[in-house]
């Protein structure tokens, strides 16, 4: 073996400190610190659109880390599909492209129905002369069809399923009557009886009990028409979302899942029949399979406009985009999404309500808002579950004074540990992913429960099982978990579509479960129930605000974020627009400097 | 010959064999319900039902296995009351909730990384080798100490650090390249070039380095070696005597480490795909892991599996080929 000599040995190393001293010079340090009172806004104002323009052309690069769930509008579950869904689909109804307060618009139909016959009939009338990307004019009928097609779970699944018992009855398995369009017998495949199309533009709803909230499902992606001729052939069913039919102003023209996905314009628009979209850019272009941190990078460097995701940039970028270079390119806006501790009165000693009541005054709020990222990219320290973008909304009274930084309320958890006959504290499991964030979270609400002899042991579950253990309530009591670190976001931006789900009794599922903490409360459940029906709107909100209140009382949702996302753009974007309905930016609506 | 073929062939399928029973019983001992996990998010009941009739994931295990093996050699049927969907030989299943063809997906993303894998390959032999010959032919001189020095650091650093870090430098700090993607071969091979360029010469520093210390230290031995000293007596020409005498005896274990790391390599450049958003079956695998996507996981699991087989395989063979006192046991 021969001697390496010392100046070999020195050469080595100015070699290695050559290639970091490139790379480190090219980061600028660590911007202002955040305050970290009060979230105003970070960057761009987003109450109104930014840098609005009408000048059309150019290529959108957009960047994305993950693939589509699918680009079959009826199997689609991400909102940030839905939201890019805007380009080529056109529902029946959609979200005005406005910042602020959300409103439904009519898209394809002409607007919002009035319900009658007490919340169960429901009527649109489609605009005409909308038109397929073929040229073939869109009627009801393709309307139908398309929502015929989720009937067929077997092949038309993993989207939205709101429509199934509410057009159809459902046996005691949740299993729909009508089998779906693959093996209707009827001779066009247009059986579902509940639906009417009496001519090409009137579609009729009877649904099978009160549904207040339609319009909002109608505005998912899934009422988009689909053509039967290209659905019932070899390109349809389960291939189509290959290559779907476009109604929007552009059409994909080249799509290869988790690599690329290209859109042209749709020749076969016409924008007189459409009620707000602008198509300013000739091409779109999404690049997908991207880490996550070369999206950032790319942003960046203008080699890309902006992600799909909007989920905000990594963690070791944000002390970049937090310089003031970037103020006028980043924004942080609310992703509608809560963040919150579910306490389970399945696992002891959480069935007393005030062993649950102690971990809300005891846990740290700031601390883990700290752990998520800080007021600008985790987000703003939530008192209660209503979200403040949620329609309805208005400041609740803050039940668990969480003490003056909210660091911990110590006297007031001890009190309650006396009151639930645990003077000495507990032992308990946390669930939570396997994340770094998460992890953080974790040893976050550890540190503070100790401060009051509540133990906390750690239950660290793989990222993507994660949704399917916590969601399946006898696993939870099986593994002790009686502190699950959770998140939850709605399917549509409505008050019930955030509720039910969430704390109705009546939906608690044996596996998919999202109340996790398996609130059944009579209350509650009459209060969602009633609202199904609901004809007075402001009546309808003040009865979530009171399901707000009521959910709080139980103390099993201990929410400590209602999350932001910090998120960086191109130097040469126009028109961003935030969409509250999906926490993210209106894609449809951007146009590119050139 | 033939009877040494036949017998690394039956041992290949046997290992095969064993790999594939031992990912696909992890499918079973995995928590969770299959039929739940192939139907996507949140599935209703009508879609688990739907799932379990179509996959078949009510019938005994053994049963199960059987009908993937034989779908690898003949392809498979998958009926749902009256309607059936073909797998095609070699069928490897559908993915967990996109439901994609997992044999289409894996051939979809391996010309990626054979042209990752093979670029490289190219590279760092030619590199490696070269600079380990210079370096064996005269030891001590300032090339040898210089070449070592490289390959030092080359061993050294991790490839994640090469590749996270060219890539900042060359991509967006001095912008020499635009954001690395990948482009067909077919489409524009100078695109496909200028994309692949940095991946391979990232690969291509780690692993020349290796070739380049195994070469020196090989050549070192060989030039060292009675029958060169013979053949230089002959009057033979310098560059005959180090290329056809030296390196010839030398190359042997070049070739066993080459063929294994093509073979490797093959089953996917992880680290490289990954940063560089390049999609392979290394990257597949990647996200079918973080997804627990099992179906793809097992598909991507025999194909890296084959790969290596088949590399150790060949390079049995080249070694007779080259090396002629070596025989086939």
């Amino acid at each position: 073996m021969t001697r390496t000599p010392r100046g070999l040995r020195a050469a080595a190393l100015g070699v290695v400190l050559a290639l970091f001293v490139t790379a480190c010079s090219s980061s600028s340090g660590s911007g202002p610190a955040p305050s970290s009172t009060g979230p105003g806004p970070v960057g761009l104002n987003l109450e109104v659109v930014s840098y609005p323009s009408d000048a059309a052309g150019g290529t959108l690069q957009l960047v994305s880390s993950a693939p589509w769930s699918s680009l079959d509008p009826a199997r689609s579950i991400y909102s940030s599909d839905w939201d890019f869904m805007r380009f080529i689909f056109r529902p029946l109804l959609n979200f005005e492209a406005r910042p602020g307060a959300v409103r439904l618009v009519g898209d394809l139909a002409t607007e919002p129905a009035v319900p009658t016959d007490g919340g169960k009939t429901w009527k649109y009338t489609l605009r005409s002369g909308v038109k397929y990307q073929d040229g073939t004019v869109v009627t009801s009928k393709d309307v139908k069809y398309a929502i015929e097609r989720p009937f067929a779970q077997d092949v038309i699944d993993g989207g939205p399923t709101y429509t199934l018992c509410l057009l159809s009855p459902c046996d005691a398995d949740g299993v729909p009557a009508y089998p779906g369009p693959y093996k209707d017998k009827s001779p066009d495949h247009l059986g579902l009886s509940s639906v009417e199309t009496p001519d090409d533009q009137t579609i009729i709803f009877h649904l099978t009990k009160p549904f207040a909230d339609w319009n909002f499902v109608m505005a998912l992606p899934g009422s988009t028409p689909v053509p039967q001729s290209v659905d019932q052939g070899p390109d349809g069913g389960a291939n189509y979302q290959q290559n779907p039919v476009a109604t929007g102003p552009y059409q994909i023209s080249q799509y290869e899942a988790d690599k690329i996905t290209k859109l042209v314009r749709n020749t076969n628009w016409d924008k007189a029949t459409d009620p707000f979209r602008k198509a300013l850019p000739d091409d779109v272009v999404v690049t997908m399979g991207i880490s996550p941190n070369d999206e950032d990078s790319r942003i960046l460097t203008n080699q890309a406009d902006s992600t799909v995701e909007g989920t905000g940039v990594q963690v070791s970028n944000q002390g970049t985009v937090l310089t003031p270079q970037y103020q006028s390119r980043r924004a942080d806006g609310s992703t509608g999404t809560l963040r919150f501790l579910s306490v389970q009165q399945t696992v002891a000693p959480f069935d007393n309500e005030h062993c649950r009541r102690a971990v809300q005054y005891a846990v740290s709020k700031s601390s883990i808002q700290r752990a998520r990222g800080g007021p600008y990219a985790g987000g703003a320290i939530a008192i209660s579950t209503y979200p403040p973008t949620l329609e309805g909304y208005q400041p609740p009274p803050d039940k668990y004074p969480n003490g003056p930084d909210s660091t911990g309320n110590l006297d007031a958890a001890r009190s309650e540990l006396q009151q639930c006959g645990k003077p000495d504290g507990f032992t308990t499991n946390m669930a939570f992913a396997n994340v770094k964030k998460e992890e953080d979270v974790f040893q976050s609400v550890q540190q503070a429960l100790a401060r009051v002899n509540i133990k906390v042991n750690p239950a660290q579950i793989d990222q993507d099982g994660y949704s399917d253990v916590i969601g399946t309530p006898t696993e939870v009591k099986k593994r002790g978990l009686g502190i699950i670190n959770t998140n939850w976001a709605p399917d549509f931006p409505s008050p019930y579509g955030y509720y039910h789900s969430l704390v109705d009794g009546e939906a608690i599922l044996p596996q998919g479960n999202i109340n996790t903490a398996e609130i059944n409360e009579p209350e509650i459940n009459s209060l969602i129930e009633k609202s199904l029906t609901a004809t007075d709107r402001q009546a309808y909100l003040a009865d979530y605000r009171q399901v707000d209140s009521l959910t709080m009382d139980q103390a099993g949702i201990v929410p400590y974020l209602h999350e932001r996302a910090l998120v960086v753009f191109s130097s040469r974007l126009k028109n961003i627009l935030f969409l509250r309905a999906f926490g993210n930016y209106d894609f449809q609506a951007m146009g590119v400097n050139q | 010959m033939t009877g040494f073929l036949v017998r690394r062939l039956l041992g290949g399928l046997i290992v095969l064999w064993v790999v594939s029973a031992i990912t696909f019983a992890i499918f079973f001992m995995a928590p969770g319900d299959p039929a739940v996990a192939y139907a996507g998010r949140a599935p209703s009941p009508a879609a688990i039902k739907a799932t379990e009739e179509r996959l078949g994931l009510n019938e005994p295990i053994p049963v199960q296995y059987w009908r993937f093996v034989s779908g690898i050699f003949v392809g498979r049927d998958y009926v749902s009351g009256a309607d059936v969907t073909h797998c095609p030989a070699p069928c490897l299943g559908y993915s967990f909730k996109t439901n994609e063809n997992v044999s289409e997906l894996i051939g979809d993303r391996l010309p990626v990384t054979i042209s990752i894998a093979l670029g490289a390959a190219v590279l760092w032999l030619v590199a490696g080798v070269a600079a380990g010959v210079v370096s064996g032919v005269w030891p001590g001189s300032v090339w040898d100490r210089l070449a070592m020095v490289f390959a030092l650091a080359g061993v050294s650093l991790p490839i994640y650090f090469t590749a996270l870090l060219s890539q900042q430098a060359v991509v967006y700090k001095w912008r020499w390249i635009p954001a690395i993607g990948y482009a067909g071969f077919r489409d524009n091979p100078l695109i496909w070039g200028r994309n692949l360029l940095l991946p391979w010469l990232c690969i291509a520093f780690l692993y020349a380095a290796l070739y380049a210390r195994i070469t020196r230290a090989s050549m070192i031995e060989t030039m060292g070696e009675d029958y060169i000293r013979t053949a230089r007596a002959k009057g033979l020409r310098e560059r005959r005597v180090v290329l056809k005498h030296g390196l010839r005896a030398g190359l042997t274990p070049i070739i066993t480490l080459a063929g294994l790391d093509l073979g490797g390599l093959l089953g996917g450049a992880v680290i490289i795909e990954y940063v560089f958003g390049l999609p392979g079956i290394g990257k597949l695998a990647v996200d079918a892991i973080g997804g627990q996507n099992l179906p793809v996981i097992l598909g991507v699991t025999l194909v890296a599996a084959a790969f290596i087989v088949v590399a150790n395989i060949l390079v049995d063979i080249l070694y007779v080929v080259v090396d002629p006192r070596v025989r086939l046991a």
